[in-house]
Parts: structure tokens; C-alpha cells; sequence
């Protein structure tokens, strides 16, 4: 086992990002870039199975509990996946590939055990995610974001939105909260200049997040 | 639906419209201090409130004639013209600048209602049918490379007509005093981003030409309407997405610097340019 190998911080360009739940951004490694880290720390002497396998009817998804093992030594962890619908009957498309997408976090849950992708953890302070991400959310593939956000190719990046700018779903979000809530644009806008100098439609994503969980506070 | 109603149920999306990429393009620090900061004005140009308080009225007057087949009398339209443009004035915060053809609120409000009545007299819809007044489109902003952007292109038509032939025709109106160049008009962005709309709206076939015209009351001591036709094709569609998707990643990217020109005169911001 090379440990060193193993807990070598990835590069910016193997960490990615999709949105998470209110509109927050999480990190994540793809499973192919875990799966390279272990060839290369355990000379490819490792393996993993499935041990149980279930379908959760009341939350739509399955699980799955992963073992992987390398150099004698066993991690488990659980992974899982949203069952994938179609969108007009409501029938699974393939529940082999959703057991795929939750083996695929398994593994990847397993491999943080074995200190792989460790430091997305230290930096941030926040749980990245390491799941669900390369079967499932290929959509949600966003780049990392850097300060100057635009990907120069002129068409404002993945989503045409550029990688930083408020995405459409986080102003939606955001929208429909001040509506329960009973706050105008104006006051929106209003409390966006103050707290973070421009107006709600040109926030970043990470201030999008910080609002949203402001709002969600009040 | 009035124009500003419109646009507030518009603007609740993330958005593009054209009036911004047209402040972007012609001065993006401009763009940094109206929409990214929302700064307050330091001065309104009477040519504002004047064009809106036109445009109001005519609105007023094809709506009254598409909704119930009335036609307005012009006394009720210059009266529309004098209180909104009153309105406004009197409840700015910040100091208003007039022209040397409007130097107080005064002229201003009768040059307003000589215009309205050259307006008045000079409408002909023989043949034609009015479609839709005022009326407020959004779609889905895509690249000319065919990929969809998170953002909507919004926009409000002042006035949609069709003629005898079933072709559609949209109409904007303006207010100036210098008169238009062909090539200005061939040009205008804003029927360019209307026929997007509309065929992004699917009013218009994809590949379809749309038909324009642009509608001047000219700002003159003897006031005079003048017509400018173009058309917008398939291709003007594709290159205004390019632009609105470069637009787009310009600000994206927080690129915002000062561009001298004529605008510059009437623009609200010269103070904040000054310091920036």
C-alpha cells in the first residue's frame, strides 16, 4: 500500500462539481479517477464486492453495501442511487444501471476510507460528495469555478451560464422562498447589495448557497 | 397586461433582454453600475420619461383598439402624456436633464402632444390586424452552437400586427430627433432579438424571415412619423445568440470598462464613471 499515493491530493481539474440540495455545490471526484488512484497505490491488487444490495420503495432509490479490500485490510461502506424514471410514465428506466451508480458510490465511500479524496473534506470543511455523479448526473457536470468564471470558448460554459454566475435552478429556489416568505425583489435585491455588492442575479454560486441558507434561517 | 407588469413576471426568471445587452455592448461599465450594482441614477434625461410617456399612449391606443375596437380620443392621449410625464418628473429623486427642443417640463409636454397628434393622424392599419400590443415573449437562450443556455431572453413587442398576406409584422416605436439611417435600422439589435422571440415562440417558422418596422416620431420643431422597414432572417438570429452568449460570458467574467461616446451625454451614471 502506498499511503502517501493514496491520500495525494487531487488535481483541480479531477475535482468536480454539481448542485446538491438547495442549490448548494459539492464537490466530487469521478469514479474513473478513484478507480485510477487505486491501481496506482495497490499495484491493482484490490477488489470489491457487493455484500447486500436493496430497494427502498419509500425513498425511490437503492442501496447498496460495498466491501473493498487491498493489502489485507477491508473497508465497507453504503452507497446509493436515486431510481431513474421516465419522465412522462414513471417507469424505471434501468434499475441495473441505478445498482451501478450506487456500487460505483460505494466504492468511491470506500476508497475515502482507505484516505483517497481526504482532502476535500479538510479544505472545505463540508462533506463533498464523492457520489452519484458519473452515471447519474452527467447534466451537473459543472467545472470548478474560478474568479473570473468564464470558459472562454463563447458560449459562457457547460450550461451556457458560465461556471460561477447563479445557476437558473438557484434563482428559482431563491424566488419561490421570498415568495413564502412574503419578500419582494426589491428587498431581495436590497439585501443582496448589502450583503454581498451586487444584485441577486449576478451572485455567485457559493454566494447563491449562502443566501439561500440565509433565507432558510429566517 | 400593461408593458411593466410584463416585465416584472418576466424579469422573476434569470434573464437576458435585449435593453441589456445593448447597455453592455455600449458601455459594459455602465452595465456593472445599472444591473450588476443597481446603483441609483445621479440624473434622469428628460428623453426617458418623454419616450416612455409616448410610448404609454400608444399603447393605450392600439390596445383600446385591439381589445374593443375603440378608437381613443386624441384629447385623452395628450392628457395620458401630460400626467404620466408630470408624474414622473415631479417624482424623480434626482435632477432632470432637458434638451434645447424641451428646456422645462412645460415644452416638454407640449412637444410631447404635438407629437401625439402627428401620431394620431398619420395611423393607417388599413389591412392589417393587430395581434398583440405590448406583448411579453421569453425563450430559452441558446448559443448559435445549438446548445441551451440557464438563461431566458425576455422582451415585450411594442406592437404586433398582421397584414393581408397573413405575414406578421412587429412594430417599434421611438422617439428622436435626429432622423434614422437604413443601415442603423438594418442593424437594430432589438427586431433582432423580437424575431427570436418569435420564432423561438414558434409565431414564425425557425427558418422564416420576419418583417420589421420601425416607427419614429421625429422630435422637430414641426414634428413628422417616419417609417423604416428591414427584415430579420435565420441568420441574424443565429448571430444575435452568438452575441448574447459572448455578452453573457463577458459579464460572467466581471468584464466591465467605460466606452466614450455620444450616449455619454445623457448617461445617469457620469459621476461613478468619473470615479471609477
Amino acid at each position: 500500500m502506498n499511503r502517501e499515493l493514496l491520500e495525494k491530493p487531487f488535481g483541480p481539474e479531477q475535482i468536480k462539481q454539481r448542485e446538491g440540495n438547495f442549490g448548494k455545490m459539492l464537490d466530487y471526484i469521478e469514479g474513473s479517477s478513484v478507480i485510477q488512484r487505486l491501481n496506482d497505490s495497490f499495484e491493482a491488487k484490490w477488489s470489491f464486492e457487493i455484500l447486500e444490495h436493496k430497494i427502498l420503495d419509500n425513498t425511490d432509490e437503492v442501496v447498496v453495501l460495498g466491501k473493498l479490500a487491498a493489502s489485507d485490510i477491508a473497508k465497507t461502506q453504503f452507497g446509493s442511487s436515486k431510481i431513474t424514471r421516465a419522465r412522462e410514465s414513471g417507469d424505471m428506466i434501468s434499475l441495473a444501471d441505478d445498482f451501478k451508480a450506487a456500487g460505483t458510490d460505494a466504492l468511491k465511500k470506500c476508497a475515502t476510507l482507505f484516505g483517497v479524496a481526504l482532502h476535500l473534506y479538510k479544505s472545505s470543511g463540508k462533506a463533498p460528495s464523492l457520489g452519484q455523479s458519473d452515471n447519474k448526473n452527467k447534466s451537473n457536470n459543472f467545472k470548478r469555478g474560478n474568479n473570473n468564471g468564464g470558459n472562454g470558448n463563447g458560449n459562457g460554459g457547460d450550461n451556457g451560464n458560465g461556471n460561477n454566475r447563479i445557476s437558473a435552478k438557484q434563482h428559482k429556489y431563491i424566488m419561490s422562498l421570498c415568495l413564502e416568505r412574503g419578500i419582494s425583489k426589491s428587498q431581495l435585491n436590497q439585501h443582496s447589495l448589502e450583503a454581498y455588492a451586487v444584485a441577486v442575479d449576478y451572485l455567485t454560486r457559493a454566494d447563491a448557497s449562502s443566501l439561500i441558507e440565509n433565507l432558510l434561517n429566517e | 397586461m400593461s408593458k411593466f407588469q410584463a416585465l416584472r413576471e418576466l424579469k422573476q426568471e434569470l434573464h437576458i433582454s435585449h435593453s441589456q445587452i445593448f447597455v453592455y455592448l455600449n458601455c459594459s461599465l455602465k452595465y456593472q453600475f445599472m444591473y450588476v450594482e443597481a446603483i441609483p441614477p445621479e440624473r434622469l434625461a428628460i428623453a426617458l420619461p418623454f419616450g416612455s410617456a409616448i410610448h404609454v399612449c400608444e399603447e393605450k391606443y392600439y390596445r383600446s383598439l385591439m381589445d374593443r375596437n375603440y378608437l381613443e380620443p386624441l384629447n385623452i392621449l395628450e392628457e395620458l402624456f401630460a400626467d404620466y410625464l408630470s408624474q414622473e418628473i415631479d417624482n424623480s429623486t434626482v435632477p432632470v436633464i432637458y434638451k434645447k427642443e424641451a428646456p422645462n417640463k412645460d415644452s416638454a409636454i407640449n412637444l410631447g402632444k404635438r407629437l401625439l397628434k402627428v401620431f394620431y393622424e398619420s395611423v393607417d392599419l388599413t389591412g392589417m390586424q393587430v395581434v398583440g400590443v405590448e406583448l411579453p415573449l421569453a425563450a430559452t437562450l441558446y448559443t448559435s452552437e445549438g446548445e441551451a443556455t440557464e438563461l431566458k431572453l425576455i422582451g415585450v413587442l411594442d406592437l404586433l400586427l398582421r397584414d393581408q398576406n397573413g405575414e406578421l409584422i412587429v412594430i417599434d416605436h421611438k422617439t428622436a430627433a435626429k432622423a434614422k439611417s437604413q443601415s442603423a435600422v438594418d442593424e437594430d439589435m432589438q427586431f433582432t432579438a423580437y424575431s427570436y422571440l418569435l420564432a423561438a415562440n414558434r409565431r414564425v417558422f425557425p427558418t422564416a424571415d420576419v418583417n420589421c418596422r420601425m416607427d419614429v416620431l421625429r422630435k422637430l420643431k414641426k414634428p413628422k412619423m417616419e417609417y423604416y422597414f428591414t427584415v430579420r432572417t435565420a441568420s441574424d438570429r443565429k448571430r444575435f445568440a452568438k452575441i448574447a452568449s459572448m455578452v453573457l460570458t463577458a459579464i460572467e467574467s466581471r468584464i466591465f470598462m467605460p466606452q466614450k461616446s455620444w450616449m455619454c451625454s445623457d448617461c445617469g451614471y457620469t459621476d461613478a464613471c468619473s470615479k471609477w
